[in-house]
């Protein structure tokens, strides 16, 4: 250990962001960088609605809207969402467990600014000559015609090829931090349910992305090589883009949703003020719904003709997923029940959370009746669908995770005023635009439609719901002006401002770089509560205070992923053997600094006690 | 603290069994025969014709048990957790293939 240096790098201003492998900063990034995303996508969804105002209008375009409606599926989901669920996971996930940090900081930092250079590679296509028009699913029969896509689908492969490769790598982090950095005590029965939802979709991202990586990497040789995986006249087969989308994108919805079970559960536990109802159901149900995510991907393809006996499987393996999510519905109620609850934003958007996601559950139970799917297939139903499950559900659940956890991540409170209105101009908004939906689906208005016509009594339906996203617009603004009055406010948080139940309410907010002056000692589920019942303070330490081993902090990350974003235009662009050059360069870095990470030993820095205590913890 | 420090580590890491290089030579002598006879059911038509796939399939089967459980040291105390992910990994894809062949083609 001689070799360590004793002393904490000197780094400051962008340079340390850029170089940082602290997990809570990181989680900023992702934060930061999923918000900006989100905003694309949703400038994207305000231009969609804008188009289908009135029938037969021509704002945007045919082509340009199916780039639009390709990006914002595409934005949303891969970089918004994702990146937010991971910014939550970073800052939140160690403090919850007890660590000092992830388990491997350096690919923790490498995840994001891959994820941040795919994301800006696929969004630089608006400006080069057009971004993907083929949908996001990306079927192939589109996908895989030149004429049709043009350069866009290169964009979709090799921005969505860097950005999964950021996601795989946050993925096994999580799963490695969750399994081997647990503090003394801190059982898996005992984990806050945020910690285990983390915990299974990381599994999944572990199962399920590698099947993206190999479609993505097919769908790649067959635009820039010549190869002939989806191409019928030449032996391939265009439906087998469909299955390994799907056997990916199933679980991936599942990836999404359940970490928005997980804040929900904790929000709902806190502001009721009772212990989470049902605790060790919820995590069989966490699991089992993780689980069953894997057997289900044919039901988004019950019309392409695979047989009864497929979609009949299929059908009742979809519906058995309510079983599960069914009872977490009911152990979140039963949580309310009888508690002291407090209306707090936070807790307002996780019971609004509840009813809306419960009917986008149940149209998804109808949806998974392959009978009668032939009729809702790729109709505005299937729309409605999943914006219930994913805003109504998702977004919410997200939303809520923010004012909930904003004092803990940055020491500051978001505004409750604003953000009240922020809730109700939202909630009110997003059900104005998708209710409607529903019946517009079952009045046959097929989806990815750039127009309708007059007269067929889709005028209505379409007008409400161009006007309800203007509510979601209004409620987006309000969180960025409240992001904003919280940056400019002097009010600081204190370390447990809810009367929080888990361990990321035991240390400081924000809490300092090292998370645990001591690693705390668990003596119960709900660990902080544990000890409040108990008549102590704060947590029983398990160690005496000593030295903290902290990991150098590292420019190398973001090099390598430049370099993959440099190889990616090099490859898109190239068309004879000399043009490689730029691709290869690019490939070179990102080797190069992969050999550079092997051979230079850092062996990180160490935090002495007396550093500590300036800082104020008593030893 | 680096005394401490030492300790948590040794704690932690899962505990080895001292059993030498027996098990690693049969295993490391297992897995060259069960090449060769790999290459001898292809070469030669020992085998019955439309057999050979699947019996090579069968070898690569118990091959990549050797590496994970001899040489990964999969079978030792510590490694539950690798061993569930790699069983569940093998139940997806058994499903997946399984789907593929009866239901879906």
């Amino acid at each position: 250990m001689s070799d360590h240096t004793h002393a904490a790098p000197k780094r400051s201003g962008l340079w340390d962001w850029l170089t940082t492998v602290d997990h809570k900063k990181i989680g900023i990034l992702y934060l930061l960088a999923g918000g900006i995303f989100f905003l694309f996508g949703g400038v994207e969804a305000l231009l969609i609605r804008l188009q289908l105002l009135y029938p037969e209008q021509q704002v945007v375009g045919a082509d340009t809207f199916n780039q639009l409606i390709t990006m914002h599926g595409t934005t949303m989901i891969f970089l918004a969402v994702m990146p937010v669920i991971f910014g939550f996971m970073n800052a939140i996930v160690p403090l919850q467990i007890g660590a000092r940090d992830v388990a491997f900081p350096f690919v923790n930092a490498l995840g994001f600014w891959l994820f941040f250079f795919g994301g800006l590679l696929l969004n630089t296509s608006w400006l080069l000559g057009g971004a993907p028009n083929m949908g996001w699913t990306a079927y192939a029969t589109l996908a895989s015609n030149p004429k049709f896509t043009g350069l866009g689908a290169d964009f979709y492969v090799l921005g969505l090829q860097i950005a999964g490769l950021g996601t795989l790598l946050g993925g096994i982090n999580f799963l490695v931090t969750i399994i081997n950095m647990r503090a003394p005590g801190m059982t898996f029965m005992r984990m806050p349910l945020f910690t285990w939802t983390s915990f299974v979709t990381s599994a999944l991202i572990l199962f399920a992305f590698p099947a993206l990586t190999v479609g993505l990497v097919f769908l790649m040789f067959d635009r820039l090589f010549g190869a002939n995986f989806f191409n019928p006249d030449a032996g391939g087969n265009v439906l087998i883009w469909e299955h390994i989308f799907w056997i990916f994108g199933h679980p991936e919805v599942y990836i999404l949703i359940l970490p928005a079970f997980g804040i929900i559960s904790e929000i709902v536990s806190t502001f009721s003020k009772k212990r989470l109802f049902g605790y060790s159901s919820m995590v069989f149900a966490t699991i089992l719904i993780g689980f069953l995510g894997f057997m289900v991907w044919v039901h988004h393809m019950f019309t392409s003709g695979l047989g009864p006996i497929a979609n009949t499987l299929f059908g009742i393996a979809t519906m058995l997923i309510a079983v599960p999510t069914g009872i977490k519905i009911f152990n979140w109620l039963f949580t309310m029940w009888g508690g002291h609850i407090r209306f707090t934003t936070a807790n307002l958007f996780a019971v609004g959370f509840i009813p809306t996601f419960t009917i986008g559950g149940m149209t998804g139970v109808m949806l998974a009746n392959p009978a009668a799917d032939y009729q809702y297939h790729d109709t505005y139903f299937v729309v409605a669908h999943f914006h219930y499950v994913i805003v109504g559900g998702l977004v919410f659940g997200l939303m809520g995770g923010l004012y909930y956890w904003w004092p803990k991540i940055f020491g500051k409170f978001l505004n409750e005023t604003i953000g009240k209105w922020n809730f109700w101009t939202f909630f009110i908004g997003f059900h104005l635009t998708f209710f409607p939906q529903h019946f517009l689906g079952l009045m046959g208005m097929p989806r990815r439609v750039f127009t309708y016509l007059k007269g067929q009594d889709l005028e209505l339906g379409n007008f409400i719901s161009s006007i309800g996203v203007l509510g979601m617009a209004i409620g987006t603004i309000l969180l960025f002006i409240n992001i904003f009055v919280a940056a400019k406010s002097a009010k600081r948080a204190p370390a447990d401002p809810w009367d929080g139940r888990t361990l990321e309410w035991a240390i400081p907010s924000p809490a300092p770089e090292y998370n645990f002056a001591q690693t705390p000692l668990v003596r119960g589920l709900d660990a902080l509560w544990t000890e409040k019942m108990a008549g102590n303070k704060g947590m029983t330490p398990a160690e005496p205070l000593g030295s903290i081993h902290m990991p150098s902090p590292s420019f190398i990350p973001f090099v390598m992923s430049v370099g993959l974003f440099i190889a990616g235009y090099g490859f898109m662009y190239a068309s004879t053997w000399g043009t490689y050059i730029v691709g290869i360069i690019g490939l070179v870095i990102t080797l190069f600094c992969m050999l550079l990470r092997s051979l230079y030993d850092d062996h990180g820095y160490h935090i002495e006690p007396d550093e500590i205590e300036e800082k104020g913890v008593k030893a | 603290m680096a005394a401490h420090a030492n300790q948590d580590m040794t704690q932690r890491k899962p505990k080895i069994k001292k059993e030498g290089a027996k098990r690693h030579l049969v295993a490391f002598a297992a897995s060259i025969i069960l090449t060769i006879l790999a290459f001898v059911a292809v070469a030669y038509d020992v085998v019955p014709a439309g057999f050979t796939v699947p019996f090579i399939i069968f070898l690569a089967i118990v091959q990549a048990f050797f590496q994970l459980y001899v040489w990964m040291h999969l079978d030792q105390k510590g490694h539950e957790f690798p061993r569930v992910g790699i069983y569940a990994g093998i139940f997806v894809i058994a499903f997946m293939i399984f789907t593929f062949v009866y239901w879906v083609w």
